[in-house]
C-alpha cells in the first residue's frame, strides 16, 4: 500500500513538471518575439532598453497598413465563403443517409488533410483559369476553402447533440420545414457558428502559404508581407507585427469562447433553482 | 359506404383503410382497417414492435404509407404533410424547444399562425392555466420537472385548437405516483375539451383506465378493438387474454354448444357450462381444443362443488401480500395457478379455490 502511495506522489509531481515544460516550450518562442518587439535598437535581438519605436514605425508604415487592410478584407470574405459552405455541408452530413455520411465528412475535412502547399499549387492553376490569381478575391476563395472545415466541424459536432424530434414537433405545430429550421435548429447551432466563424477568421488572417502562392504584390497580407520582409531585412518591426497579430488572434478567439462560456453558464446556473 | 357514413352524422375522427407499411422487405403494418369515433379516448395497446407507434406516426404525418388511406374528420390526408393536418402531438420525450420559455413554447404554434402578439400571449397563458402552470410561464424547459414539461407539451399541442390529439407513450417517463395523477388529468382534460385523444401505450392498466376504446395490436395487425370492458371480459384470443390482466390459462375441449353457452371438459374430467365471448363464436366448434381463462381476482373460497364451478386445489407454492389481497400461487394438476385471496397461506398448506362458471372465459386454442 505504501509503495503505491509513493508512486502516486511521484506521478503527480512528474505530471506537474511535464505540464510546466510543455507550456514553457510552447510560450517561450512567443515571449521572446514579444520582448524583442519592444526593442529600441536596429536589429532583431534581445533589447537592452525598451521602447514602442517599432510599433509606431509599423502602424504608420503605408505598406503594413495596406497589408492589414488586405488581411482583414480577405479574412472577412473568406469567412463569408466558408460559413454557408461549412453550414451546408454540416446539414448535409446530418441529414444524409448513413452510407453517404462518410463521403460528406471526408469531402468536408479534405482541405484540412491535404497539405497546404499542394492545395496552394492546385488552387493557383484553377484560379488562373478563372482569371482571379493575384486578386484579393482569389486569395479569399483559397482561404475560404482552407478554413471551411472549422465551420463544418464545429457545426456538425453541435448537430450531433440536436434532437431531431424538435423539428417534427415544430412541424406538427404547423411550421414549414424551413420555418422550423430557422426558429428551432438555428438558435441551437448559433454558438457553434460563432465559434467556427471566429476560428475561420483567425486562420485566414494568419495564413501565409496560399496568400503567397495565389497573391501578388497588390494583395500582400500581413503574413505574406512578413515573409517578404524577413527575406529582405530583419528589424524588430517583424516582431512588433507578429506580436500584434498574435494579440488579435487571442482577442478574437478569446471573445468567442468567453461569449460561449457565458451562454453556457447562464443556462447551467438557472437549473438548480427551477428543479425544486 | 359513403351514404352510410353520411347518415351517421359527423364523420369519424380517424378512418384507416387497408393500411400497409413496409420498411424495405419488412412489413410493419399488415393491412389495417380501423375507425376511431369522434370525441373518443382511444389507446393503441401492444408490446414493443407491434407497430403501434408507427401507426401513430402515420396518423401524425411523420411516416408515409405503403398502401391504403388515412382520413381525418372525413378528409383523406394520406398525402398531406404533418403541418397541414392540424393534429396535436405530444412526444414521448416532450420535445419542448429548449431555447424558449414555457410560455414561448406554447406561443409557438400561434406564432406560426401569425396571431397578433397580445392574442398569442393571452391564449398561451390561458392554456398554461389549464395545465396548472401559469406561475411557471417564464421558466425554461430545463428548469421544469418531467411532469411539468409534459403539461407544457400538452398545452402547446392544444393551444391552437386541434380536433385530434396524438400522445406517444406520454406517461412512460414519469414515476408511478405521478403517472396516476397524469392519467386522471388527461382523462379530465379530454372530457372537458371533447376532442379525440389517441394515446399509444404498452401499459395495459393505463389503457383500461383511460380509454373509451382500446385497440390491441400485435405484429402489425389489430388483435382486438373494443371498450375496456369488452377487452377484459370478452377477449377473443389467448394473446389479448394474456396481455390484459394476469390470467391462468387451462387447456380444455368443447363437448357441447347451445347458443352462447358451451360445455367444456377439463383434463381431469370436470365439465362446466360457460358463456362464449362474442368475438369467438365461429371459431369455437364442438370437439375442438380450447382454453379456459381463470382471472386470479375472480377466485373464491368456501364454495359448494357442483357443475356451475371449476374447482382447483393443491399445495401453496408462494404467497405475496399486495395490500388489497394476497397473491397465492399453488400447484394443481393443471399446472401452477394464481389466485387473489383474502387470507394468508403458508407454503405447503393445501388450498381449495373455485371459479363460478359466469366468471370463466373460454377461448379457441391457437
Amino acid at each position: 500500500m505504501r509503495r503505491s502511495f509513493d508512486a502516486e506522489g511521484w506521478r503527480e509531481r512528474f505530471l506537474i513538471l511535464w505540464t510546466i515544460m510543455t507550456i514553457l516550450f510552447l510560450l517561450l518562442p512567443l515571449s521572446v518575439i514579444v520582448i524583442m518587439s519592444f526593442s529600441a535598437g536596429q536589429f532583431l535581438t534581445m533589447p537592452k532598453e525598451l521602447s514602442l519605436r517599432w510599433y509606431q514605425e509599423v502602424l504608420t508604415n503605408g505598406q503594413w497598413r495596406q497589408a492589414a487592410l488586405n488581411s482583414l478584407s480577405i479574412a472577412l470574405l473568406a469567412v463569408s465563403i466558408a460559413l454557408p459552405a461549412g453550414l451546408g455541408l454540416a446539414l448535409a452530413n446530418h441529414y444524409a443517409p448513413p452510407r453517404w455520411r462518410a463521403f460528406v465528412r471526408s469531402a468536408a475535412a479534405g482541405p484540412m488533410i491535404v497539405p497546404v502547399i499542394v492545395l496552394a499549387i492546385a488552387l493557383f492553376f484553377v484560379l488562373a483559369k478563372l482569371g482571379v490569381v493575384g486578386t484579393r478575391f482569389g486569395v479569399a476563395i483559397g482561404h475560404g476553402l482552407l478554413v471551411m472545415p472549422f465551420v463544418f466541424v464545429s457545426v456538425s459536432t453541435a448537430l450531433e447533440y440536436f434532437d431531431d424530434q424538435l423539428i417534427e414537433a415544430a412541424e406538427s405545430l404547423g411550421a414549414s420545414r424551413s420555418y422550423a429550421w430557422r426558429t428551432v435548429l438555428l438558435p441551437f447551432v448559433v454558438p457553434a457558428i460563432v465559434v467556427g466563424a471566429a476560428l475561420a477568421f483567425v486562420n485566414s488572417f494568419d495564413e501565409a502559404v496560399i496568400a503567397i502562392f495565389v497573391g501578388q504584390g497588390g494583395t500582400l497580407t500581413i503574413p505574406s508581407l512578413m515573409w517578404r520582409s524577413i527575406n529582405l531585412e530583419i528589424t524588430p518591426s517583424i516582431a512588433a507585427v507578429a506580436s500584434m497579430v498574435t494579440g488579435i488572434g487571442i482577442l478574437i478567439q478569446g471573445a468567442a469562447f468567453l461569449w460561449l462560456w457565458r451562454r453556457l453558464r447562464v443556462s447551467v446556473k438557472l437549473t438548480p433553482s427551477g428543479a425544486t | 359506404m359513403s351514404n352510410a357514413s353520411k347518415d351517421c352524422g359527423s364523420p369519424p375522427a380517424i378512418q384507416i383503410s387497408r393500411l400497409k407499411k413496409c420498411y424495405g422487405a419488412v412489413e410493419v403494418l399488415r393491412g389495417l382497417d380501423l375507425v376511431i369515433p369522434e370525441g373518443s379516448y382511444t389507446t393503441f395497446l401492444g408490446p414493443s414492435g407491434s407497430g403501434k407507434t408507427t401507426l401513430l406516426r402515420i396518423i401524425a404525418g411523420f411516416a408515409s404509407v405503403s398502401e391504403g388511406t388515412v382520413s381525418i374528420s372525413g378528409v383523406d390526408v394520406t398525402d398531406r404533410a404533418a403541418r397541414a393536418r392540424d393534429v396535436g402531438m405530444v412526444f414521448q420525450n416532450y420535445a419542448l424547444f429548449p431555447h424558449l420559455t414555457a410560455r414561448e413554447n406554447v406561443e409557438y404554434p400561434l406564432k406560426v399562425r401569425r396571431l397578433p402578439r397580445e392574442e398569442r400571449r393571452r391564449r398561451a397563458l390561458e392554456y398554461l392555466e389549464r395545465v396548472h402552470l401559469a406561475e411557471w410561464a417564464d421558466r425554461y424547459p430545463r428548469e421544469l420537472s418531467g411532469g411539468q414539461q409534459q403539461r407544457v407539451a400538452l398545452a402547446r399541442s392544444l393551444v391552437y385548437g386541434p380536433k385530434l390529439l396524438l400522445l406517444d407513450e406520454p406517461l412512460s417517463a414519469l414515476d408511478k405516483h405521478l403517472r396516476g395523477q397524469m392519467q386522471d388529468f388527461l382523462k379530465e382534460l379530454q372530457r372537458d375539451l371533447g376532442i379525440t385523444f389517441v394515446h399509444v401505450t404498452h401499459d395495459q392498466s393505463e389503457a383500461l383506465a383511460l380509454s373509451s376504446l382500446v385497440v390491441i395490436m400485435r405484429d402489425g395487425r389489430l388483435e382486438q378493438v373494443g371498450s375496456p370492458e369488452q377487452i377484459y371480459l370478452e377477449p377473443n384470443s389467448r394473446f389479448v387474454a394474456g396481455f390484459i390482466g394476469n390470467s391462468n390459462i387451462v387447456c380444455c375441449s368443447v363437448t357441447a354448444r347451445n347458443g352462447r353457452l358451451a360445455t367444456v371438459k377439463l383434463g381431469d374430467g370436470t365439465e362446466v357450462g360457460v358463456p362464449i365471448p362474442a368475438g369467438v363464436t365461429e371459431r369455437l366448434g364442438v370437439g375442438e381444443k380450447s382454453l379456459l381463462l381463470l382471472r386470479p381476482e375472480k377466485a373464491e373460497t368456501g364454495y359448494r362443488i357442483d357443475t356451475s364451478v371449476v374447482a382447483m386445489s393443491g399445495p401453496v407454492l408462494s404467497t405475496t401480500f399486495m395490500g388489497t389481497h394476497y397473491q397465492v400461487v399453488f400447484s394443481t394438476r393443471h399446472g401452477e395457478i394464481t389466485a387473489h385471496l383474502n387470507n394468508d397461506y403458508a407454503p405447503g398448506q393445501s388450498v381449495d379455490v373455485a371459479w363460478r362458471a359466469g366468471n370463466l372465459i373460454v377461448l379457441p386454442a391457437g
